[in-house]
């Protein structure tokens, strides 16, 4: 007895070529998900590294240069990519609770920029900040 | 959907918990190696702060032993024989020698734990590569009262104040100085603790 079998290529190359596609998809979600966390895991090492120092006493000159350095290397402008990095609105006490807080704000360029299609998003910002639980008073 | 589509897409998915957690690691680590630094730090001064505020209050006390001591001490060498009064001489110097002795004793403990204390945090939170640069005794001399030539207060070594901890390990590389805030341990300033950032190049 003979089996027929249907014709199933035509379905392979469909099925093939979709999946092709979400992959793709799902490849470019996850790098730009993987350089979100990147990207935050450098704006709270900075965050912690300047209200520490902030704390400590540190001068304002040096904490600059020691994040600046922390930044080069974990965020290297390669592609033309411009990391806008910026401590926004400095360290400050915040009243009542004898703590510090600092706020990295950094804004950077998404991996695939649609700038022909006329959409808007560019780009990518991530804010993240740190608490320094306590003050030292002399 | 069909299988190999389900697989292709999840794969990536399942993976990136584990790729985002390896890059959140080593900032965790280096962060929790200078957290621990950090309270090495803060326990030290701690212990410092408490330590000369007590050897002040010793210093206080014996400056009212001193003050009873003192016109009996004058009295014998004048020429006074009362064996009561010799007795009470006899008495408070050797009171004034104890506490004096006690003092650095207890001192040197405390000094020792409070290094002790801040080696445990490390411990505690499983730091490895920790340094902890201080005097092997409490810096502390003795001073030679000029009416009874008895040594009965102390004063400290401002020199060998100074204690620097360091953490050095894969994760982070930094160092601290503890200093405590003494103007000398005569006046009545208490004594409070400072930590500074070693880049700082300390007092």
């Amino acid at each position: 007895m003979k089996i027929k079998l249907p014709n199933l290529k035509g379905s392979i190359l469909i099925e093939g070529c979709i999946t092709l596609v979400l992959l793709l998809f799902v490849l470019i979600i996850q790098m730009e998900t993987i350089r979100r966390i990147w990207v935050g895991a450098a704006a709270q090492s900075a965050a912690f590294t300047s209200v520490r120092a902030a704390v400590l006493g540190g001068h304002r000159y040096l904490n600059k240069m020691k994040i600046a350095n922390l930044m080069a290397s974990a965020l290297p402008a390669n592609r033309g990519n411009n990391y806008s990095v910026k401590l926004s609105n400095d360290h400050w006490d915040v009243k009542g609770n004898q703590r510090m807080l600092s706020k990295y704000h950094i804004k950077y360029p998404a991996l695939i920029r649609f700038r022909e299609a006329g959409l808007s998003k560019l780009n990518f910002e991530v804010t993240e900040q740190c608490h320094f639980p306590f003050l030292f008073r002399y | 959907m069909s299988f190999s589509i389900f697989i292709s897409v999840l794969i990536p998915f399942f993976l990136a918990p584990f790729w985002t957690h390896e890059l959140f690691k080593d900032s965790f680590e280096g962060q929790k190696s200078i957290i621990a630094l950090d309270n090495a730090a803060i326990l030290i001064g701690k212990g410092d702060r408490d330590l000369f505020n007590f050897i002040k209050k010793t210093n206080s006390f014996v400056t009212g032993i001193e003050k009873i001591h003192h016109p009996v001490h004058l009295a014998i060498r004048m020429g006074a024989i009362e064996p009561k009064l010799k007795a009470q001489d006899l008495g408070l110097e050797t009171l004034i020698r104890e506490i004096h002795s006690n003092t650095a004793a207890i001192s040197n403990i405390r000094w020792s734990k409070s290094s002790f204390t801040a080696l445990s945090e490390f411990q505690r939170l499983g730091i490895s590569g920790n340094i902890l640069e201080r005097a092997t005794r409490v810096p502390i001399v003795g001073l030679e009262c000029s009416v009874c030539h008895l040594f009965s207060k102390w004063e400290v070594n401002p020199t060998l104040l100074k204690t620097k901890i360091a953490v050095t390990n894969s994760k982070a590389a930094e160092s601290l100085y503890v200093y405590p805030t003494i103007r000398g341990l005569e006046n009545n300033d208490p004594v409070n603790y400072k930590v500074i950032l070693s880049s700082e190049g300390g007092l």
